[in-house]
């Protein structure tokens, strides 16, 4: 499929194509991702010291633009260019072609999830691939699912938080099911320094940090949520889940009793996904897709393809609604979105 | 290439300068300079040897850029440094002198702080209630940033320390230190403890990997790591 063709497509959906800057304040970038992203950033600071980075992601440098123009309204974009990463330890090239599409201020969730979604079902329609798989999942679903776990609160943030992060997610499941992290002779001599501590002025600072802070967070873990003896099962439960994998139509039901087998009070109503069965395309729930970018607050999609014998991924998608904030919409502002890959067309 | 010059660097001062001595001088390379203070010397016997005297991070970077083919240095500063450089170097043998743990090391009084998983936790409470980001001093920022990143750590800033990096926190130039401990005694006297061992390191012998096929480079290399 030609460039042309796909933006064809996407006006006629009516996404309107936006030019990005090629470069972007890093603030927002670091806000978004953290220090950790810092090692990929091409930056550099302007006579006023404000440090800039080359774009590292198109998707981000659409909402900073959507912010920045003060828009209220729902709006449609899409954006085709070059995004600059420094490759970790291998040769590959620092400039990334990006084509995205995305609807800012989406306040009707299902029906601009259902476009976002049948506008890529579009493009791959169009696209030489004859066989590919929608998969849809949604993160609120697993958030909700640990939030009914009997584990510590601190635990299901932490779940929660690191989703999409899959390593270092597993390892903290290693952890909860093996408590081997904590040694409780060291955890009985940290109690009586406790104790002597609390005695102390608790607005007194220990490098940065109150030592009313500390002991609050030392009571959390010890005294009024320490770790429970049901981590093992709620492990059980979390992986369970991540496997599920069945049509879509079939989703519901599979859900639901899956929810009733660990008496989760959960349910799935039939209409809850936004696509159906479908003639052209396999369309599949599948719970543990699209885990490696954490601003994905609700639906998450993507199809793939076979190319060469390989499983590929054409278009990535799904819901941010926190992210705006986040990067300084003053008012909470809700998206949903999806990227191509244009190499693969 | 008759009559090339093949340097090995060593370290140039310090305990340790003297440990990589030995290690020459146990193996029948007798190194042989004009004075004390002459950072060249040579080999009795390999007229084509050059040694040179070196700082522990500039050996490696010299061994990345093929200026020496054989090398000693840090564990530490090869894994340290950049990945151009670092994938150049090849590890030939670990010593067991010099040896000293990367650590992560927290205040005493966090007592609330055990592992990994609570700094993550501690590192949004910074976010949360000082709008800042937790600050970590350091000399080895590639490897913090690898280590905080496979721990899922994103909301940290890394603040350069080259030297006492150990009172950083006392001073308020940050709030916790990824430094190297030997004996854990200078962590204890400042009032830190550590949470976690990056990395076990101890002095090395490297080969650049651009020179160490070479014929008298292998001997060499044979004879040191015996």
């Amino acid at each position: 499929m030609k460039s042309k063709n796909l933006f064809k497509i996407l006006k006629i959906k009516g996404f309107k194509n936006i030019e990005l800057d090629n470069i972007i304040e890093s603030k927002y970038v670091l806000k978004r991702s953290g220090g950790s992203y810092r090692q990929f950033l091409f930056s550099f600071y302007d006579q006023n010291l404000k440090e800039w980075s080359l774009v590292p992601d198109l998707s981000v440098s659409s909402v900073v633009k959507f912010i920045q123009n003060k828009i209220k309204s729902k709006t449609k974009w899409f954006y085709t260019g070059e995004a600059y990463r420094k490759q970790n330890k291998n040769y590959n090239s620092p400039i990334i072609n990006q084509t995205g599409f995305e609807i800012f201020a989406s306040n009707d969730k299902f029906k601009d999830d259902k476009e976002i979604i049948q506008t890529s079902n579009e493009i791959f329609k169009k696209s030489n691939f004859k066989i590919g798989e929608l998969n849809i999942s949604n993160i609120e679903i697993f958030n909700a699912l640990v939030n009914r776990l009997t584990l510590a609160r601190r635990w299901k943030d932490r779940i929660k938080r690191h989703f999409c992060r899959e390593v270092y997610f597993n390892q903290l499941l290693k952890k909860l099911s093996s408590s081997t992290d904590i040694d409780p002779i060291a955890v009985e001599k940290d109690k009586k320094i406790a104790e002597k501590l609390r005695k102390q002025n608790l607005n007194t600072l220990y490098s940065g940090r109150t030592l009313k802070d500390i002991l609050e967070r030392f009571d959390l873990k010890n005294y009024k949520e320490p770790r429970s003896g049901t981590d093992k099962k709620n492990v059980r439960v979390i992986k369970e889940y991540l496997k599920i994998s069945c049509p879509i139509d079939k989703a519901p039901d599979t859900l639901n009793k899956f929810f009733k087998k660990y008496k989760l009070n959960l349910f799935i109503s039939d209409d809850y996904f936004p696509v159906g069965s479908n003639n052209n395309i396999r369309i599949k729930f599948s719970a543990n897709i699209n885990r490696s970018l954490e601003y994905y607050s609700g639906m998450v999609f993507n199809i793939s393809v076979n190319k060469k014998g390989k499983k590929s991924v054409l278009v990535s998608g799904g819901r941010y609604d926190g992210l705006l904030k986040n990067l300084g919409s003053k008012k909470d502002t809700s998206a949903v979105g999806a990227a191509i890959d244009m190499s693969l067309l | 290439m008759k009559n090339e010059i093949i340097n090995i660097a060593t370290l140039s001062k310090g305990r340790l300068k003297d440990q990589a001595e030995k290690v020459f001088k146990k193996n029948g390379l007798k190194i042989i300079s004009k004075s004390e203070r002459s950072l060249i010397g040579s080999i009795k016997g390999f007229p084509n040897v050059r040694v040179m005297y070196m700082n522990a991070t500039e050996i490696i970077e010299a061994l990345g850029k093929g200026v020496c083919a054989i090398g000693i240095s840090g564990k530490d500063l090869w894994r340290e440094s950049e990945p151009s450089i670092q994938s150049k170097v090849f590890l030939v043998k670990e010593f067991e002198w010099g040896k000293s743990d990367l650590v992560v090391a927290v205040p005493t009084t966090w007592i609330d702080c055990v592992n990994s998983a609570d700094l993550e936790e501690i590192s949004f409470e910074f976010y949360k209630k000082k709008k800042r980001l937790m600050r970590v001093a350091t000399k080895f920022k590639n490897l913090s940033r690898d280590w905080f990143n496979e721990r899922g750590i994103t909301q940290y800033e890394l603040i350069s320390s080259l030297g006492a990096t150990e009172n950083s926190h006392i001073i308020g130039k940050s709030d916790l230190i990824v430094d190297l401990s030997s004996t854990g005694e200078t962590l204890r006297q400042n009032n830190l403890k550590t949470i976690e061992v990056i990395l076990k390191s101890s002095a090395c012998l490297f080969t650049s990997k651009k020179l160490k096929n070479k014929k008298e480079v292998k001997k060499i290399v044979k004879l040191l790591s015996k």
